[in-house]
């Protein structure tokens, strides 16, 4: 059986993909990095970013809300301490790039043109927690084309660029970073809100407002991943309240030639290795032979 | 570093009873735990089976109960610790752990003075079996809302601690806070002497400052809301003296002198 997937230039042993800030070296002891198709790190800006007040987390029904904030130590420290240990681990690598200008974005993504193990980068720009060089990129289809432009214009590695939900059309700004040169998208990242501790009678994460993750998101990420397919031409990446193998093949069967998976490890480490084995598990049972045979099967 | 025996188990659990009013004493199975496990540890711990509620619980590690089961006491307030009170002796519960850094366990105090206010003295009692294997002299200061919130005391008399217990409301010993009566406990006795604070953020940041003042050692356990619990998400930081620091992987334990306090 073949769950080998080529997206944006990248030949992956698999689809099943870590999602950024969800997934540090840490895991690395409960799971085995190399039997997954790629780990994306947290996050990296051009310098050390501190995050948010506390509390940044705060659990919600069937999903939880973050507000880090792009917390990070900058791009020489991931390239220099981290890198390293992803690859000593034996996982494939997509370094995921942030930035508050567009100049910032394309200064780390130079800064990794002369790094060997990073396979392809993810543009954040759809980062909600933040005031500057977040989310008002993914939001405006000019500006978040801007910024994809100018970053191939410098990289050496393909680029995918991450979508936010909090947009009035996902498929216009989707299909702005297609014409400016994206190899591929990836969708979803957090979905806007909020909660109020009542105890404290206050908001329940000091930031006030957060991003929505895990199983709560599922059929919002699944809508916006299903019109997404329908629009545009480049591989989409799906991902949003992933925690089983079925999940996953919702995604794909709604036409993502890959997933990702986030929230889902901090309740169970192994869940990446799992939906890789089920997925494989569902090929057998259904007489696939290749992975590519499912994807987007489930379109109409 | 600790995180070096951090590992993800299924653990047998031998018992879990009520021990007080809403306070659970849960013991489970596990000789490398028991090994590893050091006082100020916890397990982050998967308490339902499917996704709801969705978090594990980080639940502070109580004290070893012999060479292979260690035990946990925890407080049914939630949803979530709901569902660990209904497991039943021969379930299994699903652990990471040994997690966090842990209290400093150091010979060269002659005596320490452990201050816990609610469920706070969790982690207090492991330190104290830890100090009293070394035949440090432990007084323990134990704060509660009123006596039915008072635990565990007949288990600290019975590792040779001294006791003194302060309720809000008076229902036992002295009336106030606990940290009302800690710097007559700090000139009570012979130095070098070292204060561990585990408990409500007012309770600890008291505590500090009166360390502070004596120019005592002092360490305080931090809770914050966690997700991944191993250092991966960065949801659980506080501020300190150095920046933001995870409280799950950084502390839970931090010197008194480098945390930022803002509650
Ligand atoms: C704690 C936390 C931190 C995150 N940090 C980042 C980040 O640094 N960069 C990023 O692109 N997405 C980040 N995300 C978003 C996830 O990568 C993912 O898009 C989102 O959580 C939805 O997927 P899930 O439901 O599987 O978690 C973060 C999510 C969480 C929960
Ligand atoms: S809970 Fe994730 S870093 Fe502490």
């Amino acid at each position: 059986m073949n769950l080998t997937t080529d997206i944006a230039g990248i030949q992956l042993k698999n689809p099943v993909i870590m999602a950024s800030g969800t997934f540090g070296r840490e895991y690395g002891r409960f799971t085995d990095p190399a039997k997954l198709g790629a780990v994306i790190p947290k996050s990296v800006t051009l310098e050390a970013r501190s995050g948010n007040p506390a509390p940044r987390v705060w659990e919600t029904t069937a999903g939880m809300l973050n507000s880090i904030g792009l917390e990070n130590r900058g791009v020489t420290y991931f390239v220099e301490e981290e890198l390293p240990l992803w690859l000593g681990l034996g996982a494939t690598v997509i370094a995921s790039v942030a930035g508050e200008t567009i100049d910032e974005f394309v200064r780390v993504a130079e800064i990794f043109n002369d790094v060997d193990g990073i396979s392809a980068l993810e543009l954040n720009v759809s980062c909600p927690n933040v005031d500057r060089g977040g989310i008002q990129f993914g939001c405006r289809p000019r500006l978040a084309a801007d910024v994809t432009a100018a970053v191939k214009s410098v990289a050496n590695k393909p680029v995918i660029v991450k979508l936010t939900p909090n947009v009035t059309s996902i498929t216009e700004i989707a299909k702005a970073v297609e014409a400016a040169g994206a190899d591929a998208v990836s969708l979803i990242n957090t979905v806007l809100g909020m909660a109020i501790d009542i105890a404290a009678e206050k908001p329940a994460l000091g930031r006030v407002v957060g991003g929505l993750s895990g199983p709560a998101i599922k059929p919002i990420a699944l809508r916006l991943v299903y019109e997404t397919v329908g629009a545009i031409d480049i591989p989409v990446i799906g991902l949003g309240g992933i925690t089983t193998p079925a999940d996953a093949l919702e995604f794909m069967l709604a036409g993502a030639s890959a997933v990702q998976i986030g929230t889902a490890t901090f309740i169970e480490p192994k869940t990446g290795e799992q939906v890789v084995a089920g997925i494989g598990t569902y090929l057998r049972e259904h007489d696939y032979d290749n992975i590519t045979q499912l994807i987007g099967r489930a379109r109409l | 570093m600790a995180e070096k025996h951090l590992t993800q188990d299924q653990l047998e659990i031998i018992s879990n009873k009520v021990v007080g009013d809403g306070f659970y004493r849960l013991t489970v199975r596990s000789h490398s735990w028991a090994k590893s496990a050091r006082a100020g540890q916890f397990a982050h711990i998967r308490v339902g089976k499917g996704l709801e509620p969705l978090l594990r619980r980080p639940i502070s590690i109580h004290g070893l109960d012999d060479r292979d089961a260690i035990a946990f006491l925890y407080q049914a307030k939630g949803a979530g610790t709901a569902l660990l009170a209904a497991k039943r002796t021969g379930e299994t519960i699903d652990a990471i752990g040994p997690a966090g850094n842990g209290f400093t366990v150091d010979a060269r105090f002659r005596r320490i003075i452990l201050v816990g206010g609610g469920i706070g003295v969790a982690p207090l009692m492991f330190l104290a079996q830890a100090y009293r294997a070394k035949g440090t002299a432990v007084t323990v200061l134990l704060g509660a809302r009123s006596k039915d919130c008072l635990t565990c005391l007949a288990d600290f008399k019975s590792l040779g601690c001294q006791v003194t217990v302060t309720t809000d409301d008076g229902s036992q010993g002295h009336r106030g806070y606990v940290t009302d009566i800690l710097e007559q406990h700090i000139s009570a006795g012979p130095g070098p002497v070292a204060i561990f604070a585990c408990g409500p953020t007012v309770m600890m940041r008291r505590a500090a400052t009166i360390a502070g003042l004596y120019d005592v050692f002092c360490e305080v356990s931090l809770e914050e809301r966690m997700a991944c619990g191993v250092g991966a998400c960065l949801g659980c930081a506080v501020m300190t003296t150095t920046g933001y620091r995870r409280v799950c992987a950084d502390g839970p334990v931090f010197s008194a002198e480098e945390v930022v306090w803002t509650g």
